[in-house]
């Protein structure tokens, strides 16, 4: 073979490695665009959010009992804060159930003390595995605050244990950090309200408080975070929440309800076996096997997302716990659609199996692995004189540009449900935001992806060290 | 236009039209923040008409002149406003208010426009009693909106209107998908109308969740001419209708339920043997104290709770039975009878 051969074909080999990833980031794009679309047509078909005060008048009659599940691990910071602000949620009836996950740290005195807790007994069943439950708390005082105390066992048997001692026939799913706005169970229990016979699950919108002021457990002023990671992620929230879960709730193929907020019929996620141990993205497993039963019941069922209620949650500061988050996250997709892989582009599985399942194979699975390809040999390949430079900074200019679209575009969906941010100039900084993250914070993800999918396929487990900061006080 | 031209223009074309996006978003946030603050300031204005007409200010009602032709401002101020008024105050409010052709104005926004507006007017218009907002309310039942109907049926219930069941039972919340909020207004019409209710719901073709609900709204009534009725559908084929009438039953506490609340504890679905174990205990049949005790044994959890719970709720003879159980049974039965009496308060 002469070299002009050789060179032929590398030439070719380099054109096709760089049309894979340019297509891959293309289709990638238009799948974000296609979101976008259908979250603003979900947007403007969804009746007008009344005011909180017209919530109650409307809704309160009617609302069902609602359990919360707040597994706590380490707590000890921040647990009583969390619970204060629970029990001054606006629903005419729900319990908290805090548990205490085998702390290492003063969370279980810390609760009993704020709140003159005593040992109690509790009538329950153990339907969700979980590992031993070593005491169950209470007071006349606190009437609906029950903290159990069991053995470690992770967040999924954590939730399985709160499950257990719960009695609502709806719970909402939290973290121990999770500040949830005042009216946000009213706002997320319409759906069951409006289809209770096929309403099994709702997931409401997840916030990042750093930099705003919180008091008494309540965020009393909204402000974008100062740590630049922070904010970076604040455009990454908008885009996952009020475009991705907005968009995949209205195809009827959402995946994945937040660990942070969550509503759910009890029996049902009872019935599909409660938390699933051995991973870390129980949030999403327990949404993909409720799909799974009841497609396979053949039941009629919805699985919905709605921007209205709000929760806000602390966001990582520093490189390296963001870097384990996502690591963490990632590791738990992959998990969650290894477990469920038949479900890929199943028929009788519906949407959730073509389109749900076909976007976690593009973006999750292969996803990181062609744009690592696509930073490592793109560049080596111009380098050797393989590509032409024009046309790759034309590619790259296309994606950034379809980037910022699709960030501004989440932004502008804010604006059009939200309006959290108070100042105009909000939105500038967020705009400048969505430009920034295309220089480094994306390429960074994608690392820390392929981190996750190398502690997947290792088969890794735990958590890492999640350090909080704790909120700040108005 | 070659294609590298193609590919950067299209690249600055976005990038453009994002950078203007944004620019607009930010406009229209400072217009917005504009209106919401005219609209607070009204607000607050129609806040203080009122107050005036309350107090009987002199140019009080002058005051709400310049908002006649803002029925969903008004609706929705009033809203808030009735809340919080009563007696010899709202009658007195509602007279001038109809003076000054609100009642009118409310009527006219309750047919047409926006969903917000519509539902508004509405709410509003049960304090305006009046054979034209009957009338009103009565067609905006067929609204396209699910939550306008429910609102025009509760509103005419609160306005003292003439409703039927046979009305409530054809909305289309009646159908396939029932909702809660149709439940609830059912519950609220049977309280007064049990009977009406009952005898609407024989012929009535609904869904299992919707028939469901009906039975459940007429156990609230305390109504015992319904007993029959319920009776009836205690006996139906699907679970849901006989768990409903189990529930009602238990609200409605009559002796003649006794025997099919007792079939009931052997029902083959555990949500129906959980409704009966619980509706024996709050109806006070201590002679199904044994049927109640051999429940602590049964399969599902949720029926053992309801029935050591029932065992507590009939006094005497049910903790005595528990004690019985928790002393000699070492399984599930046993473990829900001591969790049962560990849990109850103490005497």
């Amino acid at each position: 073979m002469s070299i002009a051969h050789l060179a032929e074909g590398a030439v070719g080999f380099a054109q096709t490695i760089a049309w894979l990833v340019i297509g891959a980031g293309l289709v990638q794009n238009l799948a974000h665009m296609a979101q976008l679309v259908l979250a603003a047509r979900a947007l403007s078909e969804s009746p007008a959010t009344p005011r909180a005060g017209l919530l109650w008048r409307r809704y309160a009659d009617a609302a069902p009992p609602v359990a919360l599940l707040v597994p706590a691990y380490n707590e000890a910071a921040t647990i009583v804060e969390s619970v204060r602000s629970l029990l001054a949620l606006q629903y005419p009836s729900f319990e908290i159930v805090v548990v205490n996950d085998g702390s290492k740290d003063a969370t279980l005195q810390t609760l009993i003390d704020a709140f003159d807790l005593a040992p109690i007994a509790r009538h329950y069943d153990l339907a969700a595995p979980c590992r031993p439950i070593l005491g169950v708390y209470g007071s006349s005082a606190q009437p609906k605050l029950l903290v159990v105390d069991k053995a470690n066992g992770g967040k999924s048997d954590a939730l399985n244990a709160a499950l257990n001692l719960a009695r609502a026939p709806l719970v909402c799913s939290m973290d121990a950090d999770s500040l949830l706005e005042p009216d946000a169970l009213l706002r997320a229990v319409r759906p069951f309200l409006e289809d209770p016979e096929r309403v099994v699950a709702v997931g409401g919108t997840v916030r990042i408080v750093n930099g705003c002021s919180i008091r008494s457990g309540r965020v009393v002023e909204v402000g974008l975070p100062r740590n630049p990671l922070a904010l970076l992620q604040t455009v990454e929230y908008l885009r996952a929440f009020l475009m991705a879960r907005l968009a995949w709730s209205r195809v009827g193929a959402l995946t994945i309800i937040s660990g942070a907020f969550g509503l759910f019929r009890r029996q049902l996620v009872i019935e599909a076996g409660g938390y699933s141990h051995g991973t870390v993205g129980e949030d999403m497993e327990l949404v993909v096997k409720l799909h799974r039963r009841m497609r396979e019941q053949g039941a009629p069922y919805r699985i919905a997302f709605i921007a209205e209620p709000v929760c806000w949650t602390e966001a990582p500061e520093t490189l390296s716990v963001l870097g384990r988050q996502r690591t963490r996250w990632h590791r738990g997709a992959l998990e969650t659609f290894a477990r469920h892989r038949d479900l890929l582009f199943s028929v009788r599985h519906g949407r959730v199996g073509l389109l749900g399942f076909g976007y976690i194979l593009m973006v999750d699975v292969l996803g990181p692995a062609i744009e690592a390809v696509g930073y490592l040999l793109v560049p080596a390949f111009w380098m050797l004189g393989l590509l032409s430079l024009d046309y790759l900074l034309a590619f790259l200019a296309v994606s950034f540009a379809f980037g910022v679209a699709v960030s501004v575009g989440a932004v502008a969906l804010e604006e059009a449900t939200l309006r959290r941010f108070p100042r105009g100039r909000d939105l500038l900084v967020l705009a400048g935001a969505a430009v920034v993250e295309n220089f480094g914070y994306r390429q960074l993800n994608n690392l820390w992806r392929l981190q996750g999918t190398w502690e997947f396929l290792r088969g890794a487990t735990g958590w890492g060290d999640m350090t909080r900061k704790g909120f700040r006080a108005a | 236009m070659g294609l590298l031209s193609g590919i950067w223009v299209a690249a600055l074309f976005t990038t453009a039209s994002s950078m203007l996006w944004m620019a607009g978003l930010v406009l229209a946030r400072a217009l917005r923040q504009r209106l919401e603050a005219r609209r607070a300031a009204d607000r607050k204005a129609v806040t203080a008409a009122l107050l005036g007409v309350l107090d009987g200010a002199p140019g009080a009602n002058e005051g709400l002149a310049p908002f006649l032709a803002r029925p969903g401002l008004l609706a929705g101020c009033l809203l808030d406003f009735m809340a919080l008024v009563r007696g010899r105050d709202r009658e007195r409010l509602i007279g001038t208010l109809r003076d000054k052709g609100v009642e009118a104005l409310l009527q006219t926004a309750a047919l047409k426009g926006r969903q917000s507006r519509r539902l508004a007017a509405i709410e509003v218009l049960c304090a305006f009693p009046s054979p034209q907002t009957e009338q009103t309310l009565t067609a905006s039942l067929a609204d396209p909106d699910p939550d306008v109907r429910i609102a025009a049926a509760r509103s005419l219930l609160e306005a003292g209107a003439p409703v039927s069941a046979a009305q409530l039972l054809a909305l289309p919340e009646a159908e396939e998908a029932p909702s809660r909020l149709w439940a609830e207004l059912l519950r609220t019409f049977a309280v007064d109308h049990a009977w009406e209710t009952a005898e609407a719901l024989g012929p009535a073709a609904l869904s299992s969740a919707g028939r469901a609900m009906v039975v459940e709204a007429i156990g609230f009534s305390g109504d015992y001419r319904v007993l029959p009725r319920l009776l009836a559908e205690a006996a139906d084929q699907r679970a849901e209708v006989r768990a409903a009438a189990v529930r009602a039953l238990g609200r409605l506490s009559h002796p003649a339920a006794r025997s099919t609340l007792a079939a009931a504890l052997d029902d083959s679905d555990w949500e129906v043997r959980g409704e009966a174990a619980e509706a024996v205990g709050r109806s006070g049949f201590a002679d199904q104290t044994e049927a109640l005790a051999g429940r602590l044994a049964d399969p599902v959890w949720w029926v053992r709770f309801r029935a050591a719970q029932a065992l507590v709720a009939l006094g005497e003879p049910g903790l005595r039975r528990l004690t019985d159980a928790a002393d000699s049974d070492g399984g599930d039965a046993g473990r829900a009878a001591s969790l049962a009496l560990a849990e109850r308060a103490p005497a």
